[in-house]
Parts: structure tokens; C-alpha cells; sequence
């Protein structure tokens, strides 16, 4: 219809368009995501307590290697998890309460407040493994201090999957409960035929080729190789760069239609 | 020479919005001009908070337009012209009240300063509260600083009081009204018509999609027919609605009739020769409530009411 983007036409409430500041916003709200994650001991007890419990009582066996192997295991354990539960349910929780319908009211865009969830998910893996790693360093795993940062890098990289799939469970939910369910069972589900609990060549063999279609058999297998300095294959790292993938794309669409207002 | 633009600050035209095969809003037509203060009424369900969605932007019209400070909705809140308090919308925990509105102040281009929001939304005692453990009350006014830490020329408000206790809801329309108010346009959705009648300058009735009145808090009391007289007498309903100057009355519960007078002198008149037991006999000017309710009788039609039919 008619045009009123000209300058020279004043607007009816006399403001100028808004410049463009693209980051402005979207840092704003990583920033205050990334703080609300530093700020909640309970979701870095919940993720961290599991397997730094299973890591002590079972380090008295084996040889360093199988130590090292266990370590490695638990701290994919932890940082799969940090990614889980610092989306899924508190993403529901949001949704459901209209905060980020509020949100949406604002100038900041969609993708920006994916960026946020993301970041929370991320950071909380990286605060876990580095927990778990540290068990790892002063413990009788003896990982040295770069393997130990190693560990933390890759499994913080790793955690785009099970953050994506916390995105994919948060928007798809309709209560919290259920979400946080849904990501109970994905946690353990995924960890144990992962093999993250009990090493996957102990598995029979048709639970054995499940596992090694999941991602978190990947993650885990990146992570032994870290900690007993092995070289990191690039297969494990392709095949989790395809989940993540795959599940960041239902995540977008999932949280579209979650957000999608009425 | 002078080209001026529309002043309103919202302009809806025509706006129809469908979900799949249910219309929300029938070519529903709403403005707001600068420093005007509306209320919003309707039953639950008549499309207000489509209407909501749709002038922030949330939502596209299926046909019509919508412009909010002469532009389309989105931009609008990208430009900070609109600042909105959703219903019910909940604010996250692990955080503290004065980061959210912090993190409101970054999210526009033209922020008020924080501490003022704060101030205005009468909410400066709680910035260093955790945002997950406040009562209702304190969370509307959280909710509204971060509505006004925009400095939007429109302000729009969902059921901003609907937490809230007699007097907390004063003390938050005395700000609204004062230094909050001045240039600024205020839309608000209510079911408290006490606040409308009290508050509004204008106010705009929503049902069923449709808008069924608009006009000052006055003149849509006045679509109750005038006046409200209750008795008590042994007549039924039927038969007092029959009398000359009653447009129509209702049995209530407590033993009295309410009739809604056209011209209650007459009907006071004719009322104490027919039915002589007729007492506890009160007058009043009908309000938004007796108006609101008499739209709702009538099937939320427009227009003024018809004659009760013989």
C-alpha cells in the first residue's frame, strides 16, 4: 500500500526505524542464558553427582587402562547429560508459562533465542565434564592436565547432539513432567545402550549393532580415545556430526511449531 | 506540504484472522491515538488475545491490516514503538528481577534507563529478588517494568491486574495513569469493569470476533438502556418488564428484580400504583457492568438494545 519508509515522512509517533544491531540482543540473552546455567547448582548436581558416584566406587578394578576407559566413559556420561537437562525440561517450563511468547514480543529473533537454549546446553556439558574430568586428573585415572582439557573440548563439542535432541524434547512437550521424563529416558536410554555404563564389547551382539548406530557410542568412543591417547577416528566424529545434524533440523521445526502462536 | 501521517498509534482495519475453519476476528476495526487510554472487554474467548497477537506481530491477519506508529507490527517492536504484558506469562527462575529487565533494556534500540522502569512499574524494591519466587502481584509489576523498559509510544496490557489484590490493583493504575501515561497509548484487556469504567478514556467491546461497542465508558453504559431500578415486590419478572419505561428486568437472587429503565420516572410511576407491596426501591444510572451484562443477554449483538417485545 502506501510507502512510508522515506525519511523524509516523519512516523506517526515520531521514533526512527531502529538501526540495525544484529548482535546486540541476541549476546544479551546468550549472556543472561549462560548465567542462569552458572546460577543453578541443582542441574549441575543432578548431571555431574551420577557419574562421579559410578567413577569412584567402580575405579578399585582393572588395569590404568581400564580406568582411563571409565573416566572417559563417565565424563561422555555427564556432558551428555548437561546438554540434556539444561534444555529439555526448562525449555518446556518456559513455553508452556508463555515466557518465551514474551519473548517473542521483543525485538530479539527466534533464532537468537535457540542460540541462548543452545549456549545453556553446551555450557552445562562443558561444566560437567570438566567436573568429572577433574575426578579424572587427581584421581587414579591419572589423565594429564591436556587430556583432561581435551575431554573437556570434545565432549563440549559432542554435546551439540544431546542439546539439539534437549531442544527437539523441550518444544515438543506440552508439561514439564513429561518432558522431563522424556528426558530421563533418553538420558539413561542413551547411555546404557550407548555403552557409557558397561563397556559395548560386553554387549551380546544385536544390542551391539545398536549401539553403534547411536551417537552416544560415538561420543563415548571419542572420548577412551582421548583419555587413553589414542587418535580420535574421524568416522565417530562424522557419524555425530549427521545426528546432530538431523536432530538440530527436528529441533528448528519442533520449536517453530511449539512457539507458534494462537 | 505537510504530510501527516496517520496519529494513530494503532490502526486495525478490517482485520480477520481464521484457524483453520474457526474465524477468531471478523473484520474487527481498532485505533488508538496518542496519550488515549482503552479498555478492552469481552467474554472469555472473543478473540482479545488474537487481537493481542496480531498487533504485536505473532500472528499475520488472514485478511486487512494492521499498523502500530504507522508501520507494520513487527517492525514496530523491533523499533521498541510497542511494549506488551502477556497474559500470564511466566518469568524464568535462576535469575534475578532487575537481570530480566536488563536483558529486556538490551533486547531494544531506545531503552528507558532500568532503574526508572523499575521505579514506574513501582517495582524498584524488587530488583535484586530471585524473578522464580515472587507472588503474583510483585510478578505483574516485574511484568510491566519489562514492558516499559521498551519506552514504547504503545503500551499493551493483558489482564495486567488479574493477580492482583484491591489494592495493589489501585496503586498500579495510579502509576498507569500518571507518570507512565502522558503521550503514551494504552490498550489494556480486562475483566475488571470497575477498572475500565475508572480508567479508560475509551472502551472497546469484543465478542465473538466481532466488535460490539466502542465508545467512551458512558456512552457503552448507556447501552444498558440508562437507568437500573431494583425492588422488591411479589410481581414477577415478566410482569414488571411489561411496564411503560422498562426495557427489561431480571429476577435476582436475594428476592429483588432488577428492571433496566429507558425512562425509570414513568416506571416508578406506573410501578407503585400497580404493585403497591413494591419496596427497598433503589435507583442508580446503569454502568459498564449492567451494560456488559445486557449485551451478553441480548447475544453480544450491535446496535442499541431493541424494546422488550410484548
Amino acid at each position: 500500500m502506501t510507502s512510508t519508509a522515506s525519511t523524509a515522512v516523519p512516523h506517526a509517533a515520531g521514533r526512527p526505524a531502529a538501526p540495525r544491531r544484529p548482535l546486540g540482543p541476541t549476546l544479551a540473552y546468550v549472556r543472561l542464558e549462560v548465567l542462569r546455567t552458572v546460577r543453578n547448582p541443582r542441574a549441575v548436581l543432578l548431571t555431574t553427582m551420577v557419574p562421579v558416584l559410578l567413577l569412584l566406587t567402580l575405579s578399585g578394578q582393572g588395569d590404568a587402562t581400564d580406568r582411563r576407559e571409565l573416566l572417559a566413559s563417565m565424563a561422555a556420561y555427564g556432558a551428555i547429560g548437561g546438554g540434556l537437562f539444561a534444555t529439555g525440561p526448562r525449555l518446556t517450563a518456559e513455553r508452556v508459562s508463555g515466557w518465551l511468547r514474551q519473548l517473542r514480543a521483543t525485538p530479539l529473533s527466534p533464532s537468537a533465542a535457540v542460540l541462548g537454549k543452545g549456549a545453556a546446553g553446551l555450557l552445562l556439558a562443558l561444566i560437567s565434564s570438566a567436573i568429572v574430568g577433574a575426578v579424572g586428573h587427581f584421581g587414579n585415572a591419572g589423565i594429564s592436565v591436556a587430556q583432561w582439557a581435551e575431554l573437556v573440548l570434545a565432549l563440549t563439542l559432542c554435546a551439540t547432539v544431546t542439546t539439539a535432541l534437549g531442544l527437539l524434547i523441550g518444544s515438543s512437550f506440552r508439561s514439564p513432567e513429561t518432558a522431563q521424563g522424556a528426558t530421563m529416558l533418553s538420558y539413561i536410554g542413551l547411555s546404557a545402550v550407548g555403552g557409557l555404563w558397561v563397556p559395548p564389547s560386553q554387549f551380546p551382539d544385536a544390542l551391539q549393532t545398536v549401539a553403534h548406530v547411536l551417537p552416544t557410542y560415538h561420543v563415548g568412543e571419542i572420548a577412551r580415545a582421548i583419555a587413553t591417547g589414542g587418535t580420535v577416528g574421524a568416522g565417530h566424529c562424522a557419524i555425530i556430526a549427521a545426528w546432530a545434524l538431523v536432530l538440530g533440523v527436528a529441533a528448528t521445526v519442533a520449536w517453530r511449531r511449539g512457539t507458534a502462536v494462537r | 506540504m505537510n504530510a501527516s501521517p496517520d496519529p494513530a498509534l494503532l490502526d486495525l482495519r478490517g482485520v480477520t484472522q481464521r484457524y483453520g475453519s474457526t474465524t477468531v476476528l471478523h473484520g474487527v476495526d481498532l485505533h488508538v491515538a496518542p496519550g488515549e487510554t482503552v479498555a478492552l472487554l469481552g467474554p472469555n474467548g472473543a478473540g482479545k488475545s488474537t487481537l493481542v497477537s496480531v498487533l504485536l506481530g505473532l500472528a499475520r491477519p488472514v485478511s486487512g491490516t494492521a499498523a502500530v506508529c504507522g508501520r507494520p507490527p513487527a517492525q514496530a517492536v523491533a523499533d521498541g514503538c510497542v511494549g506488551a504484558m502477556l497474559q500470564d506469562a511466566g518469568l524464568p527462575d535462576n535469575t534475578r528481577v532487575g537481570q530480566l529487565v536488563e536483558l529486556f533494556a538490551a533486547l531494544y534500540p531506545r531503552p528507558m534507563d532500568v532503574g526508572r522502569a523499575l521505579e514506574l512499574a513501582d517495582a524498584a524494591d524488587l530488583r535484586d529478588r530471585p524473578s522464580g519466587a515472587l507472588s503474583g502481584g510483585q510478578a505483574q509489576r516485574v511484568r510491566l517494568a519489562l514492558a516499559l523498559v521498551a519506552d514504547p509510544e504503545l503500551l499493551v496490557l493483558d489482564e495486567p491486574t488479574a493477580a492482583m489484590d484491591p489494592q495493589v490493583r489501585r496503586t498500579f493504575w495510579d502509576a498507569l495513569s500518571g507518570e507512565i501515561g502522558g503521550e503514551r497509548g494504552l490498550l489494556f484487556a480486562t475483566h475488571h469493569l470497575d477498572e475500565a469504567q475508572a480508567v479508560a478514556d475509551r472502551v472497546v467491546v469484543l465478542a465473538g470476533g466481532r466488535i460490539v461497542a466502542d465508545g467512551t465508558p458512558a456512552e457503552v453504559a448507556a447501552r444498558a438502556g440508562g437507568t437500573i431500578v431494583r425492588v422488591r415486590t411479589e410481581a414477577v419478572a415478566a410482569e414488571l418488564a411489561g411496564l411503560p419505561g422498562v426495557l427489561s428486568a431480571v429476577d435476582e437472587s436475594g428476592g429483588r428484580t432488577a428492571m433496566t429503565c429507558s425512562d425509570s420516572d414513568r416506571a416508578l410511576r406506573v410501578l407503585l400504583e400497580t404493585f403497591p407491596d413494591a419496596r427497598d426501591i433503589e435507583v442508580r444510572p446503569a454502568d459498564l457492568e449492567d451494560a456488559f451484562l445486557t449485551m451478553a443477554a441480548d447475544g453480544w449483538t450491535t446496535g442499541v438494545p431493541a424494546p422488550a417485545e410484548a
